[in-house]
């Protein structure tokens, strides 16, 4: 098999196989997918089974109706977490923005509105000490987070870091030790 | 092996890519070869399945590898320091290299000592270039001494913070 982009492979097979299977399943997925935005990690499997079933259907070599499903699932899969990452990040950021003309001990209220409105949430923000360093100005904070307007919507509070980049301030906080990846992964 | 070769040709970055379409290479190169010698669609997914989760597993466990390398590198250059002296860290060279080489400097922020623990805080930049200018982004960490070497010592983000991590 080529080295390249097995997805785009396997799609372009798909297509010239059966055409008419391929809109059915991905049109069905779509809707799947802004609906399960923040962490849907099984989309792609439905997406590649849902492919493979397809395209297996339209043809007689099982490998080509593997072929579509893996490759389908792994386009998802990428997708999906690049869609999470980019929300999450602009959730970090929202976190963080006001921090920086924060002083120690004080708070301020934080929101993040996503274009889908789903996984929207609000909190505080508190700097809880400056971070003395010779590099940039950093600061530790502890923020709550509350997801939804309802009085009993589930929330948590955590600790993090922001330095300040440029003239933004960031989201600091370093990845885990490699030993305790784990699952993360 | 074409996997290898798969490897070494998406040099850096893009790891997200390299996991999904390098397992997904294995898994249809797996299914193909099955789907030639039997028709029996559920073998043909069990090895291409199969080979698709060894291939994913094997991808991490190089990212992984070569991400503690970067760690140590950083924890080691910190080590070192008290808090106000500053020295460049890089990330070495690597055979394979799922990441870019990434270098920078760092700072001790404070020092974290009770009993026979030995800590530190500290913050690194990673120094790049975006549309032809430096840029420095900067993280904060802590590292602990183990024994004579200093390690990355933060631990992994509440379960509850996982979401998109996964």
């Amino acid at each position: 098999m080529g080295d390249r982009g097995a997805g785009d492979g396997t799609l372009g097979l798909a297509a010239v196989n059966k055409p008419a299977g391929w809109s059915r399943p991905t049109a069905a997925a779509l809707p799947a997918l802004l609906l399960c935005l923040p962490g849907c990690t099984d989309l792609g499997s439905i997406a590649g089974a849902a492919t493979g079933a397809a395209s297996g259907s339209g043809s007689a070599n099982p490998a080509l109706g593997y072929a579509v499903g893996i490759g389908t699932k792994a386009a998802v899969d990428a997708l999906i977490q690049h869609i999470s990452r980019s929300r999450r990040r602009a959730e970090q950021d929202q976190i963080v923005v006001a921090v920086g003309a924060l002083p120690v001990g004080q708070s301020t209220p934080w929101r993040i509105r996503h274009a889908i409105p789903v996984g929207d949430a609000h909190g505080d923000v508190t700097v809880v000490r400056d971070i003395p360093n010779l590099l940039t100005r950093c600061k530790e904070v502890v923020f709550t987070v509350v997801a939804g307007d309802r009085p009993d919507s589930p929330r948590g509070y955590y600790a993090t870091s922001a330095c300040q980049h440029g003239a933004q301030w960031k989201w600091a906080l370093a990845e885990p030790a490699t030993p305790r990846w784990g699952v993360l992964q | 092996m074409p996997l290898l070769g798969v490897l070494s040709l998406l040099l850096s970055g893009c790891s997200a890519l390299l996991k999904q379409g390098g397992a997904a290479g294995a898994g249809v190169a797996g299914a193909s070869i099955a789907g030639a010698v039997t028709k029996d669609a559920a073998v043909t997914a069990g090895i291409g399945l199969g080979l698709n989760a060894a291939a994913s597993a094997g991808v991490k466990a190089i990212e992984k590898r070569v991400h503690r390398t970067e760690q140590d590198s950083i924890a080691a250059a910190a080590g070192p320091l008290s808090v106000g002296q500053t020295a460049t860290w890089s990330s070495g060279h690597y055979k394979i290299s799922v990441e870019s080489n990434e270098h920078g400097e760092l700072t001790v922020s404070r020092l974290i000592r009770t009993g026979n623990l030995d800590c530190k805080e500290i913050v690194f930049s990673v120094d790049t270039i975006v549309k032809h200018k430096p840029d420095r982004a900067f993280y904060t960490t802590i590292i602990c001494r183990d024994g004579a070497t200093w390690k990355w010592a933060t631990a992994e983000p509440a379960t509850e913070r996982w979401g998109s991590l996964q």
